[in-house]
């Protein structure tokens, strides 16, 4: 049997793109990507090199140049279009290629390498002639060539201690010597027109020179980390510089001075490294990609592209419409509808704004609604809602065009004595208003209105539960939901309004709940809500709205700021709105980019956030200095990623689970060093979406790993366990949340849980777990599912050293505990007596509390020296029933197998190493996993290699080598399909791999 | 932005400060020393990338105060892109190691004379840039060695901090050429969780048919033209992509059992 394996796909940095005509093209590892830039398809990917990754790239003459390390690649441009696999055409530097250009007429090639060497080579890559400055040797961090003519070429090169050299290709003579950075160069590139040179480094700053005298014009100081890349644009006017920082900055050059001036900041990446950076000039987009695999379009003109984004009126622009105010009168309300706005102002003037003509006008005054007014309405309906303290509701529906008043409807409710809050909510062409006042004992009034003729059909008094002040409305299915303050959720059923809500406490961590929203109901009559509170939490509950049963099935927390409201996008992804500081931000929660941002002055405003009657389109209204502020988001004209990343970070484990989620697509999980958990979602295929990115650890990940097809759990530094439970009902997406957090021996704890392991009571969801720490630390607990309780039942303890790696293992009438400290040891215990538990078969049978003392863990049972160094990872196969085999990979690049076994008598320990390669890899194997029912094992090493070995005969046979693009290859996990095995590894990045055994 | 999980404190950072060193790097020097016995007897030395200077201080201490003897003889140079504060018997120089200029600095100060050691802790700005951060760390080894292979003398050890990435094999298999034995050693203080590791070179054996030559205008690929591990071969045309020869070092974990693990924490 020989393994066929088959990379899927791959997901990990970028570290170039560029424009190319109506194409972005994007160095993607070892391949180089090709995207339509307008409807941001997928045009081609191309592998141009064996190992090394894409650096750098340029397109001319119908001629397409890569580089990067010391790869080196011409290829003509049609075959990158087409041609899936170019790589034969790769050529090797004997030094990094630290940038190249084609010569002016396009016939040659300039290689600029790390050592400050230019080599010229023709179009097969033929040194023709090098290059050098006499002397000036040292290595280089960044560099680039400017090809100004056949005449004139420059090399602009950033050292690491010595600043920038500028130096003429064809004289070898250094032009300039530019000193005023501290620290290494990161960038240095000179502007088209030849004036400027910009650099940036390790200080955080960008330079301008001045090319021609030598001198420093200016600096740019904005960024706060450090800047990888600069771009001059639009005719050298302006700059672009993408930082650590997660942003791109935009900076107007001034010709006449070099002043450098920061007009614009996008926020771009979730990760430090955006490495990439490019600008269309003529569409005014900028492409940026980054460690965290995205590839990444911003719309430079995102303000101005279609004229009428930002609007502003303050109340003397209005009465230039011919509009009389009072002196002092002022804006108290406003409603966006399908013609423009409406808005009400503190002398219970109604006005309108038509959005088509920008006029202004006004309807009516009504006296009535003069003071503590509230201004709401439904834009399906076309219609506006005031109301004022006394418990007067006005409605006010308009034609489509705005022109009219169709109809109007006044009412009084006078069973309130103050009203406070008036929420609106609509369905099928009804409208319910529910008044509240500020005395907790006196009913929620809701009135029913049908919308057509206006026209009250009933009215409800809804019992308030104990604290209770609803903040947000929802109707679904003759239910009123209304969230609350104190984190309340009550569901009021409107066929049976006498009887008292269903009430839900404390949903979420929060206080005040933002916004509750119907998302779908299950096949088994559950209805699924997402809700949000102000202080950023958001959950989703799964519902039985006739019994008020609920189970949150997601909670989580965006990155930062209030949230106000969250919903589904048509392409299903999840988007969040709230302010952030003195801005408000809407945000794609699921693929993790914002959307737009504007700086409004904070959420103490008046503002109105609503869709602008197409999904793709918003309007933001909001009051700053006493002006209305329209803002508009129309759905950008070029996609807002052409490809979505994973993590930023490394990927520190992942884990699939077991069963698969539909045909041909799986679910799995990733914990990186950025802290995140990701739910993500895998066709067979290999393509990878991120469904959920999860902050609940606050440092960086240890391990995650589904314990069974429900349950997952996760650990990290101090000391934070958490056992996570999948929701595989709904449609819209899996959905995951914590239900029990494993308790720390401290308030402040600091020690990391290295590993843990599961095992499962017999017929019962209750199980003993075992978690190992870097003090050396063991401890056993219980898990009982009834009260979702863990609790201590044993401790123990293993010289000094940190524990990396632990298994429990049924054996026959024993369970054994095996751990793998630092020190090269298996170290096992018998903890069968200890733990008070009963096995039969290798099952285990039932636990008692020890009601005594904890018990404490006996000296150990057995240790074997297996490796030379720490034990990186540990798979367990139970041989038979007295017996297990242990695969290990360890720090000293060894692999191995081990045996344990349970003596006849049954009261000794016996373990031994069968077999062992210790050169199993150049660097540290991270992961090993079984395969094929345990035929084959495959370990992954930092060395970016998989090596697959037979172990049929628990002799460790090398049978195959692939090479992984994802450096710092730290984990893996396979499950089986239909054909094989699906295969992921995780690093910097990741890769899927389809595994197939065939008969030779 | 999240916090790391790296925890802070640990056992040799405490240690280092009670006995006077201003790194805990010095005890992963000693616990290599411990495990080869390389610093026995060697009188003139070359700490590269040397700053802060525990190292240098662990140099100090062995060649001078625990021998007083021949001091006139004996020489410690340390080099180091950023300044370093003085150390006794150490001379410092502040300078980039890869440039050509540096090298003939330290030469000039040995006067002639051979070195019996020489180590490199070096480590360059990590960018990120998985790739890129492991080529320059290699050419910091690359220069070091440059050094060496002027400096050292038949037999001499050349000791150097490496990171497990993923073109070891092929740096193992070019320091093969010119060392009796190559050994990768990991000391106890080292993290566990890190890549870092040494490449420990024992007997100095340079290839008889090849001449090392400095000169401030050839880059460190240039200089090992014609000696093997050089890439670069005579005739100029780029060659294409091949397997270079990869070799795997023997591995060894340095400090004793009863030393610490810095990857414990209590
Ligand atoms: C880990 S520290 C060395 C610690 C030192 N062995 C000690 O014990 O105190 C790494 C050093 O390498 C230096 N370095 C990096 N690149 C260098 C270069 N090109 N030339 C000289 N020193 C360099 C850094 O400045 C840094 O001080």
């Amino acid at each position: 049997m020989v393994l066929k394996a088959r990379e899927l796909s791959h997901y990990g940095p970028s570290i170039c793109v560029k424009f190319h005509g109506d194409y972005v093209v994007a160095g993607y590892g070892v391949f180089v990507q090709v995207y339509e830039v307008l409807s941001g398809k997928l045009v081609n990917q191309s592998r141009v090199f064996h190992n090394n990754k894409v650096h750098g790239l340029c397109v001319e003459n119908g001629l397409f140049l890569a580089y990067g390390a010391r790869s080196v690649s011409v290829v003509p441009w049609q075959a990158i279009l087409s041609s899936k696999d170019n790589s034969k055409l790769e050529k090797m530097c004997p030094e990094w290629v630290t940038s190249a250009e084609f010569s002016f007429d396009g016939s040659a090639v300039y290689l600029l390498t790390s050592y400050n060497k230019v080599l010229c080579c023709d179009l097969e890559l033929e040194v023709l002639e090098t290059r050098v400055v006499y002397g000036e040797r040292a290595i280089l961090y960044s560099g680039t060539i400017t090809v100004q003519s056949a005449e004139k070429v420059h090399i602009n090169a950033g050292t690491v201690m010595d600043g920038v050299f500028i130096w003429d290709l064809f004289s070898e003579k250094n032009l300039h010597h530019f000193t005023g950075h501290e620290g290494s160069i990161f960038y240095v590139t000179a502007s088209k027109n030849g004036r400027f040179v910009a650099s940036c480094s390790d200080d955080r700053s960008i330079k301008l020179w001045d090319l021609e005298s030598g001198s420093l014009l200016s600096t740019g100081w904005g960024h706060t980390a450090r800047i990888w890349n600069l771009q001059f644009f639009d005719n050298d006017t302006k700059l672009i510089s993408a930082s650590e920082d997660c942003t791109c900055r935009v900076w107007e050059v001034s010709q006449l001075t070099g002043q450098l001036t920061q007009t614009d900041v996008h926020e771009i990446h979730l990760s430090k490294n955006v490495w990439g950076l490019d600008v269309d000039s003529r569409r005014m987009i900028a492409a940026t990609s980054g460690n965290d695999g995205r590839i990444k379009l911003t719309d430079l003109r995102l303000r101005t592209r279609a004229g009428d984004e930002s609007q502003a009126f303050s109340i003397d622009d209005i009465s230039r419409c011919r509009i009389d105010f009072a002196a002092n009168e002022i804006v108290k309300g406003f409603f966006w509808l399908h013609f423009g706005l409406v808005v009400l102002t503190s002398e219970g003037q109604v006005l309108k704004y038509s959005d088509q003509n920008s006029v202004w006008s006004s309807i009516f005054q009504n006296q009535k609604f003069k003071s503590f007014s509230s201004t709401t309405g439904v834009q399906k309906l076309n219609l506006v809602v005031f109301s004022n303290g006394s418990g007067d509701v006005l409605i006010v529906k308009f034609s489509q065009d705005g022109t009219q008043v169709l109809n109007t409807l006044e009412i009084a409710v006078t069973e309130l004595s103050k009203v406070t809050t008036c929420l609106v909510e609509s369905f099928d062409g009804e409208l319910f208003i529910a008044l509240q006042s500020p005395n907790p004992r006196d009913a929620l009034v809701c009135v029913k209105i049908d919308s057509a003729p206006l026209k009250l059909t009933e009215k409800y008094h809804l019992t308030r539960p104990a604290n209770f002040n609803a903040s947000s409305i929802l109707y679904h299915d003759n239910f009123l939901l209304f969230g609350s303050k104190f984190s309340t959720l009550a569901i009021f059923n409107l066929r049976e309004s006498e009887t008292s809500a269903h009430v839900l406490n404390r949903l979420l961590p929060g206080d005040t709940i933002t916004s509750v929203r119907f998302v779908e109901k299950s096949s088994n009559d559950r209805s699924l809500f997402s809700v949000t509170d102000r202080e950023g939490f958001y959950c989703f509950v799964s519902i039985d709205l006739n019994n008020g049963d609920s189970d949150i099935v997601l909670e989580n927390k965006i990155s930062k700021g209030f949230l106000e409201g969250a919903f589904y996008d048509p392409s299903g992804d999840y988007i969040t709105y709230g302010f952030k500081s003195n801005y408000f931000v809407m945000f794609n929660e699921t693929r993790q980019f914002e959307i737009m941002s504007e700086l409004c002055g904070g959420s103490h405003r008046q503002w109105l956030f609503l869709p602008n009657y197409d999904p793709n389109e918003f309007v933001f209204v909001y009051v700053k200095a006493s002006r209305i502020n329209i803002r508009k988001l129309h759905s950008s004209f070029v996609p807002q990623t052409l490809r979505d990343g994973l993590h930023g970070r490394e990927i520190r484990d992942l884990t699939l689970r077991p069963a698969s989620y539909n045909t041909r697509t799986h679910v799995f999980c990733s914990g990186a060093e950025d802290t995140t958990i990701k739910l993500n979602r895998i066709k067979e295929s290999g393509e990878a979406r991120t469904i959920w990115t999860f902050r609940k650890h606050t440092s960086g990940l240890q391990r995650c790993k589904f314990v069974s097809d429900q349950y997952l759990i996760s650990s990290a530094a101090r000391e934070e366990l958490y056992l996570w439970k999948l929701c595989t009902d709904f449609k819209s997406n899996p959905y995951m949340s914590i239900i029990a957090v494993l308790p720390t021996s401290t308030k402040l704890p600091d020690l990391r849980i290295m590993d843990f392991d599961v095992k499962f009571i017999e017929n019962s969801q209750d199980f003993i777990l075992v978690t190992v720490y870097s003090d050396s630390a063991i401890k056993l607990w219980h898990f009982e599912h009834a009260s979702q309780k863990f609790a201590l039942i044993a401790i123990g303890k293993y010289e000094t050293c940190c524990l990396l790696n632990v298994a429990l293992i049924p054996l026959k009438e024993t369970l054994l505990l095996l751990i793998s400290p630092s020190d090269g040891y298996l170290v096992a215990w018998d903890v069968t007596k200890c733990l008070n538990i009963n096995l039969r078969n290798g099952k285990l049978q039932d636990w008692k509390p020890n009601f005594s003392l904890m018990p404490i863990l006996p000296d150990y049972a057995t240790r074997v020296l297996v490796h030379r160094a720490g034990v990186k990872s540990l798979q367990v196969k139970s041989a038979n029933g007295s017996s297990c085999l242990i695969y290990t990979g360890g720090d000293d690049n060894a692999v191995a197998i081990s045996e344990f076994a349970v003596e006849e008598d049954e009261l000794s320990i016996k373990g031994q190493v069968l077999s062992s390669d210790t050169a199993g890899a150049a660097s540290t194997i991270t992961a090993v996993n079984l395969l094929n029912g345990g035929k084959g094992l495959i370990t992954a090493s930092v060395d970016q290699r998989l090596r697959y070995y037979d172990v049929t005969k628990n002799q460790l046979t090398l049978q195959d080598v692939f090479y992984t693009t994802n450096a710092d290859t730290g984990c893996l996990d396979v499950v089986s399909t239909a054909t094989g095995s699906l295969l992921l590894i995780g690093g910097v990045g990741f890769s899927a791999w389809s595994l197939r055994d065939v008969k030779k | 932005m999240g916090k790391s999980s790296k925890d802070k404190r640990d056992l040799y950072y405490r240690k280092a400060k009670e006995q006077g060193f201003r790194a805990r790097s010095a005890f992963k020097l000693l616990q290599l020393d411990e495990q080869f016995h390389f610093l026995d007897n060697v009188t003139r030395v070359v700490d590269l990338c040397a700053a802060p200077g525990s190292w240098s201080q662990v140099l100090s201490r062995r060649l001078f105060e625990d021998d007083p003897e021949n001091a006139a003889s004996k020489r410690i140079v340390a080099v180091d892109l950023q300044p370093m504060f003085p150390i006794d018997h150490v001379i410092t120089i502040q300078a980039d190691i890869t440039h050509p200029k540096t090298l003939n600095k330290i030469m000039d100060l040995f006067e002639g004379e051979k070195a019996d050691f020489v180590c490199s802790d070096g480590a360059p700005d990590v960018t990120g840039l998985h790739d890129l951060d492991e080529y320059v760390q290699q050419q910091l080894i690359l220069s070091a060695l440059q050094l060496t292979t002027c400096l050292l003398r038949e037999g001499g050890v050349f000791v150097a901090k490496i990171f497990r990435g993923r073109d070891i094999d092929m740096l193992y298999s070019q320091l093969g050429y010119l060392f009796e034995r190559v050994v990768c050693a990991k000391p106890r203080s080292s993290r566990g969780t890190s890549l870092e590791s040494f490449v420990v070179c024992l007997g100095y054996k340079p290839p008889t048919n090849w001449k090392p030559h400095l000169d401030v205008n050839m880059s460190v690929e240039d200089f090992f033209q014609g000696c093997e591990i050089g890439r670069l071969t005579l005739d100029d045309k780029l060659p294409e992509y091949h397997e270079e020869a990869r070799s795997i070092a023997d591995f060894i974990l340095c400090g004793g059992l009863d030393s610490f693990d810095s990857d414990a924490t209590y």
